[in-house]
């Protein structure tokens, strides 16, 4: 490891100075080619900073990275790309036993069946407690003696001289500890026990019933519990909300980084490279929010351990180093992606290629019209051609098979004695060969295809005419 | 067949239920094997599995309310109870519920109780419930499975085994015809007398355990509808072949498991540090696998002068667009490093093991013994080796077992002569090498096997050892071939004897035609020496020359040491 952490830093130290010297050769040249070795000057110099600011990155948290992923350095960072390969390798191996999803079984309906009959038991007793306590406070007579008597009417109270203890804390009853029913349940209780729920939060309870979670037995003390644990969630809800947010920012960042960048590197690729250089400086800017994001997501895991004294604890921080992994991972693939960018002179001799295979595409497009004119030349040919043609589509359509779609053939004679005489006008020439595939269209009744023929032999004429070609 | 590959689509397809959101995954023991053998790390953050817990720590985990959970873990009561008192208090937003075999409609029943703040999203049974070593090797990590050393099963490791069988052939979507070893005259006595006295008769051997099965395919027809029946279910046992697992192995993968021994799942122990070796993420590894141990050599002396120059390039680098081949070629140059030291590592640790343990010359001595050695000539060479203060207890063991096995019938043997001498050996006291010999013999002895080991019996492998004699032999190191590759060999003949192994068809389809699938399921421990022949035999078929596709399955992989402790712990128990 250490001598190429020392390369690395002698190629940090490097690099301004490769930069003037993309400076220096971009006076020298001519306007034109200047133009060219901009971009990729300015795309070179952008890739490698953003090369070397991951790499410093990585070379530094890799060890962390390992440890962390326990599995072995090879396997890290390429893993992705690996187990995709092998998947490949695997399906090409072997096309006879293919793998599909084993059986599986859903249990999900019973579970929820099960369930539901539970959930909805307790809610109808929790309802009940409810509809009671709403009567209690809110239609109860003002008079202490009609009180007692509604009190009563609505929960039977259980004798006195059933019940020594107390049925909240099993104290035994006597002179200093005395009797107290219950207006929910009608059992007896000590005073301490039975102040589990004020007024006002009684009152609450009756006012928005829907909100709170069905306490889970029928004793009323849990409703208070039931409460408290829904407010703490609620507490913890704010930062929760805040790191998932966080969380999928980052993953549409990197959804659009790494796609930019795939873009990119094609056209690159295809000595195209018009706005690289802009479009570079771009995927950097991406890629330097992304690692700083998943590093303050790491930090603060660290951080907030300091502040909240050990409160965050070992899982938290384990998830946000997992989400720093991650994000440190997916710009080391993105990274192995755009590898294989070319060098300025490179580019040059690439722009070039494309040139020239521009050209190939074109001569070659002119030397199969002429092919297609010579192999023409022979009315009987043709016609034999277009029998043959129209037999074969009325056989597959026969067949049932599905329509293939219309397409024309050549059809100009051409004249190879007159070859050299007058090289006859290209909208002439165009307009020979619709004439042809309005001819082919018809014979073989394709009513659209001769629909837009015959309209762009109109143009077509009327273009000829404009243009002063044709009396 | 493929059951690396389907478990990885199980547990892709438990992520993609659960949907997007960070989440977190909640194992037992066993399925965090499984989990570990089929995904990278890494590789399930990128599916957001952030986080793995198990189900049975004794630490406390930490409520982290803004994950989904997923849960995968074997349908065991324990497991269920813990699920239970889990999901009365949450620790995670939502639950997704994956068990890894047939769970029963009461503990379905006991969790919807359980989940009093309706956390639960999805309940299912994922049949995943063995550990993909590789694409054509499971195993359970369940030792010790027999109860004596009669070779009787013990009720739990019977009941695991069976679970385990039915979990694989619902994996792979077979509903195969079972074939098993017929047992001797001698165990058929045991079992009648168990099927006498206790209700666990059915449990002991093969026989009751296909037939036990069986039913099982029978009461969860549902579940084996869509199975595809074309295939065949092989359950042999380990006492059929006692050979194989005390030889040493020259191949990489065996090597490493004897020689060093996995202590996980592909995990290997060196100088205290951890290294895996997984056939899915180590390209060396995976070319390697089954390479003998001169190859390995040659194949990393390529590696390191690849590195070498590689590295060497990266010395000089002198011009800017050197280094900036440099940076580019980094991450690569990265993964070739780690490589090379790994592997450059494993292999000196095995060699120096091998040069220091006289290791060839006991492989020679060991291969002349199995493969029809003579009498005199195979005594004098053990007592010569005993001798030798570099062979150790354990390879001392190795030629007194195979002595043993092989002429246990010879009129004139002196086991307990080598044993004794085995005994006063200095040294490491593990094993008891009279009590070894005895387990062994009762366990896999002659009277026993029903299989023809040494090739005593026919003429047709006695006129093959005559061929073998005037051609000579190219590697006397790996003469031996395990008895799987006989049954592979007469499998493809579709000639297996009906006599020896009996069957139970699946759709009325004949004992023997010619299977496109055959799962080999081991009892007692399967080894990487017959891993390596069902690989060969995967790839004859891959390239189109024919032949089943072959899966092996076991309980456990041996190397000679865990042979030896199994027996000895069938001893203990008689």
């Amino acid at each position: 490891m250490v001598f190429y952490t020392a390369n690395l830093d002698d190629f940090l130290r490097e690099s301004p100075s490769f930069a003037n010297h993309a400076d220096r050769a971009e006076s020298v040249t001519e306007v034109d080619a200047a133009r060219l070795k901009s971009h990729s000057a300015t795309f070179r110099s952008a890739h490698l900073g953003m090369l070397s600011q991951v790499l410093n990155e990585t070379s530094r948290s890799n060890s962390d990275i390992i440890n962390f992923f326990k599995i072995n350095p090879t396997s890290s960072a390429a893993s992705l790309l690996l187990s995709d390969d092998s998947a490949r390798r695997r399906q090409m191996r072997k096309p006879i036993d293919e793998v599909t999803l084993g059986t599986t079984r859903a249990q999900t309906a019973y579970f929820m069946h099960c369930r539901d009959s539970i959930v909805n038991e307790t809610a109808v007793i929790t309802n009940q407690l409810i509809i009671r306590l709403d009567q209690l406070i809110n239609t109860s007579p003002k008079d202490p003696v009609k009180r007692k008597e509604f009190e009563r009417k609505i929960v039977p109270w259980t004798a006195d001289s059933e019940s020594l203890f107390c049925r909240g804390c099993a104290a035994k009853f006597g002179l200093t500890k005395r009797k107290h029913h219950c207006r929910l349940c009608g059992r007896v209780m000590c005073g301490q026990c039975s102040r589990f729920l004020g007024f006002l939060s009684a009152k609450k309870l009756t006012a928005c019933s829907i909100l709170i979670d069905p306490p889970k037995e029928g004793t009323e003390g849990q409703v208070e519990k039931g409460k408290q644990s829904q407010e703490s969630e609620g507490l913890n809800g704010g930062v929760t909300a805040t790191l998932r947010l966080v969380k999928q920012a980052t993953e549409e960042k990197m959804k659009n980084l790494i796609e930019t960048a795939i873009a990119k590197v094609n056209e690159v690729r295809d000595g195209e490279g018009s706005s690289v250089g802009s479009l570079l400086q771009q995927l950097q800017a991406l890629q330097r929010q992304v690692d700083a994001l998943s590093k303050s997501i790491a930090d603060e895991g660290g951080e907030e351990e300091a502040t909240v004294g050990g409160d965050i604890g070992r899982a938290e921080r384990k998830l946000r180093q997992g989400i720093r992994a991650v994000a440190l991972m997916n710009l080391q693939n993105v990274l192995q992606c755009i590898i294989p960018l070319p060098s300025a002179e490179e580019f040059e001799k690439l722009v070039a290629k494309r040139r020239v295979r521009m050209a190939q595409q074109i001569e070659k497009r002119e030397a199969q019209m002429n092919t297609m004119h010579n192999s023409n030349s022979m009315s009987s040919m043709t016609d034999a051609m277009k029998k043959k043609a129209v037999s074969e589509l009325k056989g597959s359509r026969k067949a049932g098979v599905q329509d293939g779609g219309f397409t024309a053939e050549q059809t100009r004679r051409y004249n190879p004695f007159l070859e050299d005489e007058d090289a006859i006008h290209p909208l002439y020439e165009q307009r020979d060969n619709i004439r042809g595939y309005l001819e082919q269209a018809v014979s073989m009744g394709r009513l659209e295809e001769v629909e837009i023929l015959e309209r762009s032999l109109k143009e077509l004429n009327e273009e000829i005419i404009r243009l002063g070609l044709e009396p | 067949m493929d059951v690396l590959a389907s478990t990885r689509l199980y547990i892709s397809e438990m992520v993609k239920i659960a949907g997007p959101q960070m989440k977190v995954m909640l194992l037992d023991k066993e399925t965090t094997s499984i989990v570990s053998c089929a995904y990278a790390q890494s590789d399930m953050m990128q599916k957001e599995v952030y986080l793995f817990e198990r189900l049975d720590s004794p630490h406390q985990r930490e409520t982290i309310k803004h994950l989904k959970c997923i849960v995968f873990i074997r349908p065991t009561p324990e497991n269920i109870q813990l699920l239970a008192s889990e999901l009365r208090n949450p620790k995670y937003a939502q639950y997704y519920i994956y068990f890894s075999n047939v769970v029963s409609k009461t503990d379905v029943k006991t969790l919807a109780e359980a989940d009093e703040h309706e956390s639960v999203r999805e309940v299912h049974e994922f049949f995943s419930d063995s550990v993909p070593l590789c694409s054509h090797l499971c195993s359970m990590n369940l030792s010790f499975p027999y109860e004596n050393s009669m070779g009787l099963l013990a009720a739990s490791a019977f009941l695991r085994i069976k679970q385990s069988i039915v979990g694989l052939l619902l994996q792979l979507k077979k509903k195969p015809t079972i074939r098993f070893v017929i047992q001797s005259s001698i165990r058929f006595n045991v079992k009648r007398a168990c099927k006498k006295t206790t209700a666990t008769a059915v449990q002991c051997g093969c026989g009751g355990n296909s037939q036990k099965k069986l039913q099982v395919i029978r009461r969860e027809e549902s579940l084996f509808e869509s199975a595809s029946s074309e295939s065949l279910l092989i359950i042999l046992d380990r006492s059929d072949d006692p050979v194989t697992p005390l030889l040493n192995q020259w191949t990489y993968e065996a090597m490493v498991h004897e020689l060093i021994g996995f202590s996980g799942t592909q995990r290997v122990q060196l100088d205290g540090q951890s290294i895996i070796l997984s056939e899915q993420y180590d390209e060396f590894f995976r070319k390697n696998v089954n390479s003998n141990f001169g190859e390995i050599g040659q194949n990393i002396k390529s590696l390191m002068n690849e590195f070498q120059q590689k590295s060497q390039i990266h010395k000089n680098l002198e011009s800017i667009s050197d280094m900036k081949n440099f940076v580019e070629e980094y991450p690569q140059f990265k993964k070739i490093s780690g490589t090379v030291t790994k592997h450059v590592g494993l292999v000196s640790e095995l060699s120096k093991i091998v040069s220091a343990q006289n290791l060839l010359e006991i492989s020679e001595v060991e291969q002349t013994i199995v493969s029809g050695g003579d009498h005199s000539k195979c005594l004098e060479r053990i007592k010569s080796l005993l001798n030798n203060p570099k062979t150790t207890q354990l390879n001392a063991l190795r030629l007194l077992l195979l002595y043993s096995l092989r002429f246990e019938t010879y009129p004139n043997n002196e086991i307990t002569a080598l044993s004794r001498t085995v005994d006063s050996k200095a040294g490491s006291r593990e094993f008891r090498a009279t009590e070894l010999v005895r387990t062994i013999l009762r366990f896999g002895g002659a009277s026993r096997r029903k299989s023809d080991l040494f090739g005593d019996g026919s003429t047709i492998e006695m006129t093959k050892r005559f061929i073998k004699g005037i051609k000579g032999v190219e590697n006397i190191y790996t003469q031996h071939e395990p008895h799987i590759k006989q049954i592979v060999e007469l499998l493809t003949k579709a000639k297996l004897p009906e006599q020896n192994y009996g069957y139970i068809s699946a759709d009325g389809l004949m004992a023997n035609t010619r299977y496109e699938n055959v799962i080999i399921y081991m009892i007692g421990g399967l080894t990487f020496e017959e891993s390596a022949v069902a690989r060969a035999a995967n790839e004859r078929r891959a390239t189109g020359q024919g032949g089943p596709a072959i899966l092996l399955a076991s309980n456990q992989m041996h190397n000679a040491h865990s042979f030896m402790s199994m027996l000895s712990h069938m001893g203990v128990h008689k």
